[in-house]
């Protein structure tokens, strides 16, 4: 793969890599950290990649490592649950431009994630269960209660 | 039916596009040909060799023939839309801003069909809220089948998707790698009804350009296949090529000439092409330096390989395990340094390409960007259906 193939794809991906590293990170300064990392690493490890079909969802398993990595950095710091109260500037305002994407932002993360990956990202059940090294059942469990809350909170609009 | 709601969420913020910009312009320009490009290759080899054998048995339909017919067998431009709840952009498909092209290219594996577009300003139910107003939207439909009449997977299905196509608009004179549908279109959505994938393609409306050929191409893979098609530099035509054996469909779509707007058409090459080739001045307002410590960081890693990290890095016996994959290929282990780096894994072998006796890097970290703070994580192939963990850091000695 050219330095140009893999900037086409990493575009093309760019929208569903934001989602992915916003509902983990949930501030743009952190996401923009994530990502440029996730992007270097995909890049130097561009052969270890048995099958392109898996592009996606290895890039989004590199990228939620890099999340969870931020995340671990700030644990000396900030208690984790306290860091990712405020941060509502993310997506520079417009995240209030979609009240559902709000409304999964304020889940745990625990449901947010599986959440945006399989109902936003369109993964299937098995591929958001290998980004997250769960198992597919355990992310079904996940998306099930989430989608008890949201309903919980918008009723028949959902 | 499945479709893509990402379209629908918040846009990428203007930093981390950015950001994004900058990472991407970093990478080393000159790439090594990957294990990936040599696979590719081989498999482009074996193409070739299929075609050949096809056309000694007299077949043509690798070469892409071409039919008029198709609007019996399947939706019309106007009912796909409807399957995707869009009555707005259904009733654009019966108006007169909209072209009924049931256009059909064959090959071996797949057969290609290009029913209709349609373009104007606020002409779907789906209209992203961040478009502004009066933006016109150009839509496409398009059918994908298998040759042998074989159903394709339901969109609801783990084998959907197993097999992707690229689907892209093309302009005469603009190189087909840079103004494809990453940059022209904004996504697309997709269904399987009565075994043959419909996709929506949705892009900024093109017709401005009606003064030079206009495409709609489909081909493999997630994009843009330049041993596909040939974009003749001189003319700026794009053609399928013929000694390429995959899918190559290539429409051309009879827009109207008058509909061409010089002005308009300079102002979309001008935005993609800042987009894609951000000046210097923005390059370096954004991009941070590299610290001396971080570029001698960079030299080091790039001379570690699975093969010879042990003359560099001291393995930490802590974290050595012996691991067995489950039964759906994975890998479960946990491990921490002193240091707190570590992890809980549960990695998925199919996406890592190692060969018994073999030993690969998963990556590697730094604590503080230096030498002294590595941790490198490796996997070994025992050969013998297990696999060793290991994580290395920087000796002390």
């Amino acid at each position: 793969m050219t330095k140009e193939q893999f900037t086409t794809k990493i575009l093309a991906l760019e929208k569903s890599m934001y989602h992915t590293a916003i509902a983990v990170l949930k501030n743009d300064d952190d996401c923009a950290d994530a990502m440029q990392n996730a992007i270097m690493l995909a890049y130097k490890n561009l052969p270890s990649l048995k099958k392109p079909e898996f592009f996606n969802t290895w890039l989004t398993r590199i990228l939620l490592n890099e999340c969870y990595k931020i995340i671990r950095s700030r644990r000396n710091t900030v208690e984790y649950e306290d860091y990712l109260e405020p941060a509502q500037d993310a997506g520079s305002g417009s995240l209030e431009s979609s009240e559902l994407f709000g409304e999964i932002m304020q889940l745990g993360e625990s449901y947010r994630v599986p959440i945006v990956l399989h109902y936003i990202e369109g993964y299937s059940v098995k591929e958001t269960a290998a980004m997250l090294g769960a198992t597919p059942a355990a992310v079904k469990q996940r998306l099930l209660r989430a989608r008890k809350i949201l309903k919980e909170r918008f009723g028949e609009r959902l | 039916m499945k479709k893509n709601m990402s379209d629908k969420f918040p846009e990428v913020s203007a930093k981390v596009h950015r950001a994004v910009l900058d990472t991407l312009d970093a990478l080393p320009s000159l790439n090594p040909i990957t294990e990936n490009e040599k696979e590719n290759k081989a498999m482009f080899k074996n193409r070739k060799n299929r075609y050949a054998a096809a056309v000694i048995g007299a077949a043509v339909l690798a070469a892409g023939s071409i039919t008029g017919y198709a609007a019996l067998k399947y939706l019309t431009p106007s009912q796909a839309a409807l399957e995707l709840d869009d009555n707005k952009l259904a009733k654009a498909f019966e108006g007169e801003n909209a072209i009924l092209i049931n256009e059909t290219q064959k090959y071996d594996d797949y057969t290609i069909s290009l029913l209709g577009v349609a373009s104007g300003a606020d002409i779907s139910d789906y209209i992203s809220p961040d478009a502004a107003l009066g933006d016109k939207t150009m839509y496409a439909v398009l059918t994908m089948e298998k040759t042998d009449g074989a159903p394709m997977p339901d969109t609801s299905s783990d084998e959907y998707g197993s097999y992707t196509f690229f689907a892209s608009p093309y302009i005469q004179g603009l190189a087909p790698k840079d103004f494809n549908i990453y940059t022209l279109g904004t996504g697309y959505s997709e269904f399987v009804k009565d075994g043959v994938q419909y996709r929506l393609l949705e892009f900024d409306d093109i017709s401005i350009f009606a003064d030079r050929t206009i495409y709609i191409g489909v081909s493999e893979g997630m994009s843009y296949d330049i041993s596909a098609y040939i974009f003749d530099d001189t003319t700026g035509e794009i053609s399928k090529n013929p000694d390429y054996s995959g899918i190559n469909a290539l429409f051309t779509l009879p827009i109207d000439k008058s509909c061409a707007d010089e002005k308009a058409a300079q102002e979309c090459i001008d935005k993609i092409n800042a987009e894609m080739h951000p000046s210097e001045s923005d390059k370096h307002s954004s991009q941070p330096e590299m610290t001396d410590e971080e570029n001698e960081l960079d030299a080091f890693m790039s001379q570690i390989t699975g093969e010879n990290i042990g003359e560099y890095l001291e393995r930490v016996e802590s974290t050595v395990q012996t691991l067995t994959p489950d039964k759906d290929n994975y890998l479960e282990y946990s491990w921490e340094l002193e240091s707190g780096a570590g992890g809980n894994e549960r990695l998925l072998l199919d996406w890592i390409d190692i060969a018994p006796g073999e030993t690969k890097l998963l990556g590697w970290s730094s604590s503080g960007g230096t030498i002294e703070g590595l941790c490198v994580p490796t996997l070994t192939d025992n050969g013998d259906g297990t696999y060793t963990f290991a994580a290395y850091i920087y000796g002390q000695d």
